[in-house]
């Protein structure tokens, strides 16, 4: 009995078609991140796979069973990628109200909350606090908490650390894999490929409705990782110039800041070639280096595009 | 399961009511300002007496010597003039028919008499002419000023025909015994019957006059017991057509229809449970407005639990509360997000309070408008409430009317419930 079977899923928003035959399967407790950029279908997956919307083809089950059936939800944990907290109540009094939705009772919830909060940093002060007065981070941290009330054994997450600071995001990291340690099945979407590639068991990448690729991350670099990537690192911030110069030599490349990584054939003849154009054009390198691919570096094989 | 599913979201609904300021004020601030607006303003203690007019007089008649009846003696009884014990005029004298006219176009005087020259001598011997200005300060007073005046002058003529018929008699006896053509049996006999016609012509029609029902009207605890009423209906319109519009849009907008549907609750349960927490929340407001009333501005409700017909009062207010929720439903089919609802909800919420005879009675309204009453079931059900609370009408009297409200119930709850399944649900689950 598979813990999710996804199988050829089809949406459509109007006329346009959001998944297309979407199949994934998942046997084992673990963490899957569902990669890929904004608008690739992740959210409609997910809210599919949670049963609140219904696929117009293909079906899902989770553990046998619709996930619109309500025992079937009792063992999902789900927290989207907007928190849907009220802004005018308290962090308890919002979980006391999405606590009671799977019949736990109060004084459960209160304890749970006040546990988890302080794992998370979050004290019985600030739960006490009106949830309006929270930061987005904060926001987060109690929608992840309230996702967990109900002690799911599989947890479906969207976006869980988009606007966290990277301190935060490592602690949210060590809770998710706090909860892999207890068998859990967490389902994770992300557009961070560092999120990915560091929590995931397994990845399956996702674009323009269509999963393209699912595997293992290091089977996933090495199967369509490339070959080479060069980093680039200038003194000042990249320009279209030194795009332009790049370009003659590679066409999937992509830019951060100062930085540029370029996916390269035979960087012995090429790389000394690149970097001496880029002089002659009064561009300094800073530093270069060969470096491993990435996921992004695997999507950006597969598509043609960046992962943002 | 469901039942704590229901109850978590009365427990927000309530928390989230009773932590919003704005909320707040629609639901009880508003209504309460009303409430006290009629009780210390419209209505104020010591307002509802019988009506007293102020009449301004010109009188040019300044013949009166040796006469019956002089003007003098009519500015007199007009003066003098009671209805249940408070005087019916306060008369003025005016110099001359300029300053009275200015007085009367300025409002402040409800009447003006003209008494023109030989006034007294026409009114002893013959008939005697007199004009009446009509004044009016509001819509309504002109037609009442006209009532009492033209009421008093019918009664005056009646008396002063009477005490003419009077002396025609006294003379004519007096004649009679004078000619020596008095027969003590016949002549007796004609005369007690030319007195008797001739009182006929004096006063041909004698009404008796008596009080009925308009004293549950008049009564100023009744009356603000009928708008205490009146503010929760308006106080219901308002908030429940617009919760009823925008609810399931307010959860969409606020990110927690999507958390909700991933929890175990179905979504007709979701549906039942923002009805049922709306409903108690306009329920605490409906006991909160009443407890107001009762205790607040002293206006006459009654709930006596001996009395069966009293029982009826809350479930009435439930029904109430449902069909403004039930209404708001079948508005969220004309809005597209929860602002369109919102605003939707509470423009109609608020003209039907003020037209269909939910705050304002449904008399003061144009003819074509009082339909908007007649066929309103949260007017109807207004109504009945004030019919059992405020006048203490009997259950029999109330059976027409509470077998309306139930028909109106059930063809709200099946319109609901078609929405529900043709657009409500399709929407919840359109993400």
């Amino acid at each position: 009995m598979a813990i999710l079977l996804v199988k050829d899923v089809v949406k459509y928003f109007d006329s346009r078609r959001v998944l297309d035959s979407v199949s994934w399967r998942i046997e084992n407790p673990g963490i899957y991140s569902l990669l890929g950029p904004n608008g690739a279908g992740k959210t409609t997956l997910l809210s599919i796979i949670t049963g609140i919307i219904e696929p117009d083809g293909g079906r899902v089950l989770i553990k046998d069973s619709k996930p619109s059936n309500p025992s079937t939800r009792m063992i999902i944990g789900y927290c989207p990628q907007e928190p849907g907290l009220i802004g005018n109540l308290s962090g308890y009094d919002n979980a006391l109200f999405y606590g009671r939705l799977y019949g736990l009772r109060s004084r459960d919830i209160i304890d749970r909350v006040s546990k988890m909060g302080e794992k998370l940093g979050l004290s019985r002060n600030d739960l006490r606090m009106k949830v309006g007065k929270y930061s987005g981070g904060m926001k987060k941290k109690l929608a992840l908490i309230i996702s967990l009330l109900h002690d799911p054994e599989i947890l479906i997450l969207d976006e869980p650390t988009t606007g966290m600071d990277p301190g935060v995001r490592r602690e949210v990291w060590q809770l998710l894999l706090d909860l892999k340690k207890m068998s859990k099945t967490i389902i994770l979407a992300t557009h961070y490929m560092e999120e990915a590639d560091q929590l995931s068991d397994r990845v399956a990448i996702i674009d323009r409705g269509k999963i393209i690729v699912e595997d293992k991350p290091s089977v996933l670099k090495e199967k369509y990782g490339p070959k080479t990537v060069l980093q680039l690192r200038f003194e000042n911030t990249i320009n279209n110039e030194v795009i332009g110069v790049v370009k003659k030599y590679s066409d999937k490349y992509y830019v951060n800041e100062r930085i540029v990584k370029i996916h390269i054939g035979e960087p012995e003849k090429y790389v000394p070639e690149l970097i001496g154009e880029l002089y002659s054009h009064g561009y300094r390198v800073v530093e270069f280096k060969l470096v491993k691919p990435t996921l992004e570096d695997v999507f950006l094989k597969l598509t043609g595009r960046r992962l943002e | 399961m469901k039942a704590r599913q229901i109850y978590s979201f009365i427990v927000r609904d309530l928390k989230i009511v009773f932590s919003d300021k704005v909320a707040l004020f629609w639901l009880i601030a508003w209504p309460l300002i009303w409430i006290f607006m009629v009780a210390y303003v419209f209505i104020p203690p010591g307002s509802v007496t019988p009506v007293s007019l102020d009449v301004g007089v010109v009188n040019h008649d300044t013949n009166t010597t040796g006469l019956n009846f002089t003007s003098k003696d009519f500015i007199e009884i007009l003066s003098n003039t009671t209805y249940k014990g408070g005087k019916l005029f306060d008369v003025k004298e005016y110099d001359n028919e300029t300053l009275l006219v200015d007085d009367l176009k300025h409002g402040r005087l409800d009447l003006g008499i003209i008494i023109p020259a030989n006034f007294s001598i026409n009114l002893t011997f013959g008939t005697a002419n007199i004009t009446v200005l009509i004044g009016a300060r509001d819509i309504h007073s002109a037609s009442i000023n006209y009532a009492v005046i033209n009421a008093f002058l019918n009664e005056f003529s009646r008396r002063i025909g009477v005490v003419k018929a009077e002396i025609t008699m006294m003379y004519l006896e007096k004649s009679m015994n004078y000619t020596g053509q008095y027969n003590q049996t016949l002549s007796s006999e004609l005369i007690d019957y030319v007195r008797r016609y001739m009182y006929g012509i004096a006063m041909p029609l004698n009404a008796t006059y008596k009080e009925v029902k308009p004293e549950a009207y008049a009564n100023r605890a009744n009356i603000l017991g009928w708008y205490t009423i009146g503010a929760i209906g308006m106080m219901l319109l308002y908030s429940g057509f617009s919760q009823g519009a925008a609810a399931m849009y307010r959860e969409k907008a606020a990110g927690t229809l999507r958390r909700i549907l991933a929890s175990p609750v179905t979504p007709s349960i979701l549906v039942v449970s923002i009805i049922l927490s709306n409903i108690v929340i306009l329920l605490i407001s409906s006991i909160i407005l009443l407890i107001t009333g009762i205790y607040g501005v002293g206006a006459h409700i009654l709930f006596n639990p001996l009395n069966p017909a009293h029982w009826l009062t809350p479930i009435l207010l439930l029904v109430a509360a449902y069909m403004s929720l039930g209404i708001g439903i079948i508005l969220s089919l004309f809005a597209k997000s929860e602002h369109g609802a919102d605003s939707l909800g509470v423009a109609l919420g608020l003209f039907l309070a003020f037209t269909a005879g939910i705050w304002f009675p449904r008399s003061w309204m144009p003819q074509w408008m009082q339909l908007l009453a007649e066929y309103f079931p949260v007017t109807w059900t207004l109504d009945t409430l004030r019919n059992i609370m405020v006048y203490s009408i009997g259950l029999t009297e109330l059976i027409p009317d509470l077998l309306k409200i139930a028909i109106a119930l059930i063809v709200i709850i099946i319109l609901d419930i078609i929405i529900y399944r043709a657009r409500l649900k399709k929407y919840i689950t359109m993400y």
